[in-house]
């Protein structure tokens, strides 16, 4: 055309700087505020309160600039590319075709998003310390059937995601699907507290629940329901595209309890160790793991030497041997182990194996003790900067590029459409997967880094713990130094002065950190109680406060709830202001994440910190209107995502070490409850203040 | 087709809880389609305690809106106003405005003509009707309207009423390099009395520094008639009756707001140096979602300067023919100047403005003042 020509100015260099410039900066100055808070609250905990140094401060602080930039860069990928891309499907889509298409659709929409975003690694992350005899369905579905997991979790993403439309194209109220939702999971939750093995796989179906919607997903579907909602006749429905989000979450937990229900008679109950491994449980003991050799991987690695014999029938001499063959059989490694590593087997019987196990690996006692030498001390396993990039390059592309060409090829192929501002949306999906990549590298080296020594050293408030990171090697260790000191009731206890960095430190001395065939004493530094001593209620206290300003700061700076705060923002004509939404929201995780830890501290069974929220939720959904249910049940869902998961569960993790519970689940449901609470609190008194206006000019 | 013909474009102010009662109300006395944009109004809302101490005691509340519009056959006029007047209980202040505009319309699809037959005989109550009344209209970054909403409710003007807009200009002329540019705009409306209008107008370019380049566009239009929501405040009142019924009855007593009349010597001497833009049209095209930007093009390359695009949602009645037409619509406005008009529809309608694919309706009506930051010549 010959009109094109003329409607390109050309602009100079200086011009695009000019342009530019002011650009990103207004764009980087945003995500720092967003992520300030944070990362200056943890710095600040860590060298102020519990007065540790951060360890590779280099590289955290690298990590937290790259969060940053690439946070900034996928907002604004999501803006110009991604949403407009959805919104312009949702606007095409129900009137070009027929509704079984857009159906479909939906359901494919709903389980390719949770392919492209396996939240599972994350939760395999928080069930990592589960055993198979204390949780063995928990256990089942976090290995062996971690596939199925995943499979009922995107099937119930594709149902919700299906609902959502159908909701959207008659106009249906949400709260009839959430009094519905939320009255079976509460029923079937109850239910589950009566069944050992239901009871921990609760924490994880709520948790799947809150993880699944990421951010790629959030702003994708968000947009697709806000463009339905747009060709829905019918001047001013109060749908306003807002709801998949709520629903997305919600079906997930009932299709996960349902796979736990189906699986249950499959597995052994929870029970002792030396039982789990008896004899009689052999049948079903297997079918927690894919073969026999499997188990026996599993058994040698996390069992005590008892357990292991008796998968040999109680024969030691048989698994000696085993031993022996493992060492000769690259192949049987694989099966065992995973892996056909030789150094696998040695680093676990360094760790892990009985004397006799590691004459079985390294046939002579020098060679153990050479060994000994060089796999003890937790060799560090050093991740090399190009595996951190591909790993996480691949990851954002996997979460983007799939579900964007699916949308491609409906637009192209169903649709017969062009794609408007194509150059646009392309230079936003662009900057989408830079972004996304560049995130989740600054996350791991950064912000989780920051987390977990965090969450590793909290607990110190109330309880000791010990120090690995500072451990020390003290050679040429005399025994003749050690001294005894008496408490007032007489008690002894041993200890030694020692020269750390010039300065004269008194050690208690423990004779298991003592090695007197080479003379070397392991001394590991041990920190707290600092706060009211043992187990002290003030200790408590710290972390508590802790957990909540860590909830309140990961959440201002999560980019789906950016995302939904902007839309919202737009949606009510700056009646519902982002910074309110997030502000809510955050002061929500925050209380959740409170709520989580006490369910740690004290092992409080999760059902009796959901149930209670969840009844009051649907009490206040009722006297709500449908416009603030819509937009607090989704940012309950959009609240659990990359920023504040890993910080989540590194802290929950940690706690969870120091006082030995099972599983460290639940936190995240917590954390994704209270935001509705908080939101719908919020909406109640705005819709007071606006009644008030009503009231005054009738 | 060719039609070219004097309409009235007929726009409610409606809080959002009433409007889809109003837009029953107006389906069953036969308009067969109208279009809804979603808004705010902006409120001054007394603070009490602390924060009232403290000095802040003024704060402004966000209210939602919705405003409708439809293009109405200019004898059905008064009927339709005092209809809704009645219906919406619009008399009481804090409901509503409604008001009507003389529009030309040019050219539309055959199914996005101006709604014509009324099947109700029922007269209404016939109401004195404010033909002194006047519209400022400010486009301008987003984030400023508060900022100019303040001026209506400070000068007890009016309430502003805002919506959301994206500006089209020279910002997509330069490529892929306009994501730089933010385009998001908030079109702050405001009706108030036409004696003060351009009072209110030269202190909004003040206050928003209208005459900084990039801050915004800001017209007059004139208002034809109708009835003008006067509640700007929020609190307790502790007189019998509130100041805004005393001052719609009066209103009603006077047959008009000229009594209203009043000087703001606050800003006395800055408009008459100001260089006005006159004589100008503020150029309408409602089309489909979708097309509006390769429209806007067009348009531009014929010569209009720039659109400002907003959602808007399209409703029709379900016997209605122009039910096909789909709910997702936009509406553009460009302010060109009158002689442009012909060349800007051709090629618009060479643009395929009005297939089956676009559903357009083109219209316009006049702005007789108008101001932004000039250089040194007058832009298109």
């Amino acid at each position: 055309m010959a009109t094109k020509q003329k409607s390109i100015v050309n602009i100079s260099v200086n011009q695009k700087i000019g342009l530019l410039v002011p650009y990103i900066k207004k764009r980087i100055i945003a995500q720092i505020k967003s992520v300030a808070l944070i990362v200056i609250y943890l710095i600040c905990f860590q060298t102020i309160v519990l007065n540790i140094a951060i360890s590779e401060a280099a590289i955290v602080a690298t990590g937290i600039a790259v969060v940053v930039l690439g946070l900034a860069l996928f907002i604004e990928g999501l803006f110009l590319g991604l949403m407009p891309l959805g919104e312009i499907i949702g606007i095409k889509l129900p009137r070009k075709t027929i509704l079984p298409i857009t159906l479909t659709f939906a359901f494919i929409l709903g389980i390719g998003a949770t392919f492209a975003e396996p939240a599972i690694g994350i939760l395999k992350a928080a069930g990592t310390s589960v055993k198979a005899w204390d949780a063995p369905l928990l256990f089942v579905f976090l290995n062996k059937y971690s596939n199925y997991l995943v499979y009922s979790v995107g099937v119930g993403v594709g149902i919700a995601v299906l609902f959502g439309m159908l909701r959207f194209l008659y106009g249906w109220s949400l709260k009839p699907f959430i009094y519905i939702l939320v009255g079976i999971l509460s029923a079937f939750s109850l239910w589950s507290l009566f069944q050992p093995n239901m009871k921990f796989l609760t924490g994880l179906a709520w948790d799947c629940g809150a993880v699944t919607t990421g951010p790629v997903t959030v702003p994708l579907v968000l947009a697709l329901g806000i463009g339905i909602c747009r060709i829905v006749s019918g001047g001013t429905s109060q749908s306003s595209g807002l709801g998949v989000v709520t629903l997305a979450s919600l079906f997930p937990i009932l299709a996960v309890l349902s796979l736990g229900a189906f699986y249950l008679d499959r597995v052994p109950q929870p029970m002792e160790e030396t039982k789990f491994f008896a004899k009689e449980n052999q049948s079903k003991r297997l079918n927690l793991f894919n073969n026999k050799n499997e188990m026996i991987g599993y058994a040698l690695q996390n069992a005590q030497p008892i357990s292991q014999i008796a998968l040999f029938d109680g024969n030691h001499e048989k698994m000696i041997e085993f031993i022996g063959k493992l060492k000769k059989d690259p192949g049987l490694r694989k099966s065992v182990f995973g892996k056909e590593d030789i150094e696998l087997l040695k680093n676990w019987a360094v760790q892990k194996g009985t004397e006799s196990q590691r004459l079985a690996v390294f046939y002579k006692p020098n060679a153990i003790k050479e060994a000994v030498k060089n796999y003890s001390g937790g060799k560090k396993i050093i991740t090399s900067p190009v595996d951190v990039l591909l790993r996480n390059g691949k990851a954002a592309v996997q979460a983007i590029i799939p579900l964007t060409i699916f949308f491609f090829l409906v637009l192209f192929l169903v649709l017969r459409e062009k794609l408007p501002k194509p150059d646009e949306i392309i230079l936003g999906i662009i900057l989408a997967v830079v972004g996304m990549g560049l995130f989740s590298i600054g996350i791991e080296l950064g912000l989780s880094k920051l987390g977990n020594s965090v969450g590793t050293n909290v607990p110190s408030s109330f309880t000791k713990i010990h120090l690995i990171n500072e451990r020390q090697t003290i050679i040429n260790f005399n025994e003749e130094i050690v001294l005894t000191a008496t408490k007032p009731n007489g008690e002894k206890e041993k200890f030694f002065y020692a020269n750390i960095k010039n300065e004269y430190v008194p050690i208690p001395f423990d004779q298991s950190s003592y090695d007197p065939s080479n003379k070397e004493y392991i001394h590991t530094p041990t920190k707290g109680p600092l706060f009211g001593g043992e187990k002290g209620m003030l200790g408590f206290w710290v972390v508590l406060l802790f957990a909540f300003i860590m909830g309140y700061g990961a959440t201002l700076a999560e980019p789906a709830l950016n995302a939904l705060g902007l839309k919202v923002e737009e949606l009510t004509v700056g009646t519902f202001k982002k910074s309110l939404l997030i502000q809510a929201v955050a002061s929500g995780v925050g209380l959740g994440m409170l709520l989580g830890v006490v369910k740690i501290i004290w092992n409080v069974p999760l059902v009796y910190l959901l149930i209670p929220p969840y009844l009051l939720l649907l009490i206040i959904t009722k006297i709500s209107t449908e416009e603030f249910v819509n937009i607090a049940w989704d940012s309950a869902g959009v609240t659990t995502g990359p920023i504040t998961v890993p910080l989540v569960l590194a802290i929950g993790l940690g706690i969870g070490k120091q006082v030995n519970v099972v599983e460290g689940f639940g936190i995240l449901s917590m954390a994704s409850v209270c935001p509705i609470l908080a939101v719908l609190t919020v909406g109640l008194y705005v819709n007071k203040r606006r009644k008030a206006i009503r009231q005054e000019s009738a | 087709m060719d039609i070219n013909k004097k309409v009235i474009e007929i726009t409610i102010v409606s809080d959002k809880e009433i409007a889809s009662a109003i837009l029953e109300e107006l389906e069953s006395i036969g308009i067969e389609y109208s279009n809804s944009i979603a808004g705010r109004r902006d409120l001054l809302r007394e603070r009490k305690g602390l924060l009232k101490m403290l000095g802040a005691g003024k704060s402004i509340l966000h209210d939602p809106i919705t405003i409708i519009t439809f293009l109405v056959s200019s004898e059905m006029e008064q009927t339709i106003i005092n209809c809704i007047i009645e219906k919406g209980g619009l008399n009481m202040p804090g409901r509503g405005s409604v008001f009507s505009k003389d529009v030309t319309l040019i050219k539309a699809h055959e199914q996005c003509q101006e709604n014509k037959i009324l099947n109700v005989d029922i007269e209404f109550k016939k109401r004195g009707l404010y033909s002194d009344l006047t519209g400022i209209c400010c486009i301008a970054q987003r984030g400023d309207s508060d900022l100019l909403a303040k001026v209506g409710l400070e000068t007890g003007s009016g309430v502003p009423a805002i919506t959301l807009g994206i500006g089209t200009g020279l910002r997509d002329k330069i490529g892929l390099w306009r994501v730089a540019i933010p385009a998001e705009k908030e079109i702050v409306n405001l009706v108030t009395t036409s004696h003060n209008a351009e009072n209110v107008m030269e202190m909004m370019i003040d206050i928003g520094a209208l005459d900084q380049p990039g801050k915004g566009f800001i017209y007059l239009y004139p208002i034809k008639m109708g009835l003008v929501d006067v509640k700007a405040y929020v609190g307790l009142s502790r007189q019998a009756a509130s100041i805004e019924q005393i001052v719609s009855v009066i209103d009603e007593i006077k047959g008009g707001t000229r009594w209203r009349r009043r000087e703001f010597s606050k800003y006395p001497s800055a408009f008459k140096k100001r260089k006005y833009l006159n004589d100008l049209v503020n150029f309408i095209l409602i089309c489909n979602e979708g097309r509006t930007a390769d429209l806007i093009r067009a348009a531009m390359d014929a010569g209009a300067g720039g659109a400002t695009t907003s959602k808007l949602k399209y409703r029709s009645t379900e016997k209605s023919e122009s039910n096909k037409i789909s709910p997702a619509r936009e509406i553009s406005e460009m302010i060109i100047s009158e002689s442009q008009i012909e060349t800007v529809v051709k090629a618009l309608e060479e643009g395929g403005a009005l297939n089956d694919n676009t559903h357009g309706q083109m219209f316009y009506s006049m702005v007789p003042k108008a101001y932004t930051y000039t250089r040194k010549s007058v832009p298109a």
